[in-house]
């Protein structure tokens, strides 16, 4: 996980979609560890999509 | 990783430093206030400063939320924390906040049940293992850390957890940009707009920037070529006599911003009429409160606070620090008394405070040299 402080924009992390669940994604990071990840507020998601995560939240689409 | 290596490439930064350097005007002086605690992180960690040329100033806004937390606040937050019973969470840098006398890990060592958490969800986690506590979550953030929040609550209420209330501290980036464009202490050139806030409510709220104070926006990247181009951007505004909003980020940024996420925020919360910030004081609507919907998740209704107004030390500065009038250096207790370890400012405790990215990455022991 990047250097930063959780409460602010810096920990944004970019992941990657590998599974979805209802509600949830199991994702990758930068290096490559996985998390769990409530995507409730993207309209839709895909595996293999690239999502901006914060807080264990995805927040936005990476394009 | 895709979108992060590309963004941290020396050879670029290296072109993208000599096309800000044929941009510039050296009889000018350019002031550039970066808004976001993040972008302030990533300046100092990758040296972004010493690539710009000497007239191109870069000053570090209010936006990393633990450095703008009131200490009054703070005790809110460590009475809650002592009562019997209780689990109390937050994000790990809020944990090492000064309150009036003691920080919440203080609170901790003296026997509050204190967790970090990553997630408010992980705090509604623990409230589902833990159904006879009470597990409240002290919230901060800007836009960017609301949604989970937010959504964290909507799940309680879906749940019927009844364990878990929230104390929430989310404050809002533009009303405290407004003050700062409204002092007569600070004259900026530009500023480079925060990129995950942005993420989330899109480029709209930035518009009065141009529009009224006749100022260049751009949103930015965390990375450092993000950072160079947006600084870039700034310059050929200023250069073709442009003024307006633009979106450097555009691989996050959709300019409408997280429709989703702002409705479930709006939802969840509501304005609070006012808010104190440290060092800048109270400013008008510049915070969240939760909505009557979700009153009985309110922290502050369920429990007992002091709502103490707590005047900062004396000695301390993060207040000038906070407006980008002094640089963290110019602080009196800056790197004496005030260190990450032994922190009496804000702005020296998260990573992102301007204190602690000048004291971390070796900018401290440079001015001295320099000196």
């Amino acid at each position: 996980m990047r250097s930063g402080c959780i409460t602010c924009g810096d920990q944004g992390v970019p992941m990657r979609i590998v599974e979805l669940h209802e509600g949830e994604a199991v994702c990758v990071d930068q290096d490559g560890a996985s998390h769990k990840v409530a995507v409730e507020l993207l309209d839709t998601v895909r595996p293999g999509e690239r999502i901006l995560v914060h807080a264990g939240v995805a927040i936005g689409a990476v394009t | 990783m895709k979108y992060v290596d590309e963004f941290r490439d020396a050879k670029l930064g290296q072109v993208l430093a000599g096309e800000i350097l044929a941009e510039v005007d050296p009889h000018r002086h350019y002031k550039v206030m970066e808004v976001c605690g993040g972008h302030t992180h990533s300046i100092y960690k990758y040296g972004i400063d010493d690539l710009l040329p000497d007239n191109v100033e870069l000053v570090h806004g209010p936006g990393c939320p633990v450095c703008v937390i009131p200490m009054g606040r703070v005790d809110d937050g460590i009475a809650i924390a002592r009562q019997e019973g209780v689990i109390f969470t937050s994000f790990g840098d809020m944990l090492r906040v000064p309150g009036s006398q003691y920080t919440l890990l203080d609170a901790k060592a003296h026997g509050a049940d204190v967790r970090m958490v990553y997630s408010p969800l992980d705090a509604l986690r623990i409230a589902r293992e833990n159904p006879e506590r009470e597990v409240v979550f002290f919230a901060i953030g800007f836009e960017t850390t609301a949604p989970s929040t937010a959504l964290t609550l909507k799940r309680a209420r879906d749940e019927g957890i009844s364990n878990f209330s929230c104390i929430c501290n989310h404050v809002t980036i533009v009303p405290p940009l407004k003050a700062l464009l409204e002092s007569p202490d600070l004259r900026l050139d530009g500023f480079i707009g925060p990129g995950h806030v942005c993420t989330v409510v899109g480029a709209r709220p930035f518009e009065f920037i141009p529009a009224d104070y006749g100022r260049p926006v751009v949103i930015s990247g965390f990375e450092p070529l993000d950072v160079m181009q947006s600084v870039l951007m700034i310059l050929r505004q200023l250069s073709f006599g442009r003024c307006e909003v633009e979106n450097q980020y555009t691989r996050v940024v959709p300019r409408e911003g997280n429709l989703r996420a702002l409705e479930v925020m709006s939802e969840v919360f509501e304005l609070r009429p006012h808010f104190e910030w440290r060092g800048l004081g109270f400013i008008s609507q510049s915070a969240l409160k939760l909505s009557d919907a979700y009153r009985e998740f309110d922290a502050e209704q369920r429990f007992e606070v002091p709502g103490m107004r707590v005047a900062d030390p004396k000695a301390c500065q993060c207040g000038e620090v906070l407006k980008g009038v002094i640089k963290p250096w110019e602080c009196k207790v800056f790197g004496t008394a005030c260190t990450p370890e032994h922190a009496i400012g804000t702005c020296m405790v998260s990573p992102e405070g301007a204190c602690a990215a000048y004291y971390n990455f070796g900018r401290y022991a440079r001015q001295k040299e320099t000196a």
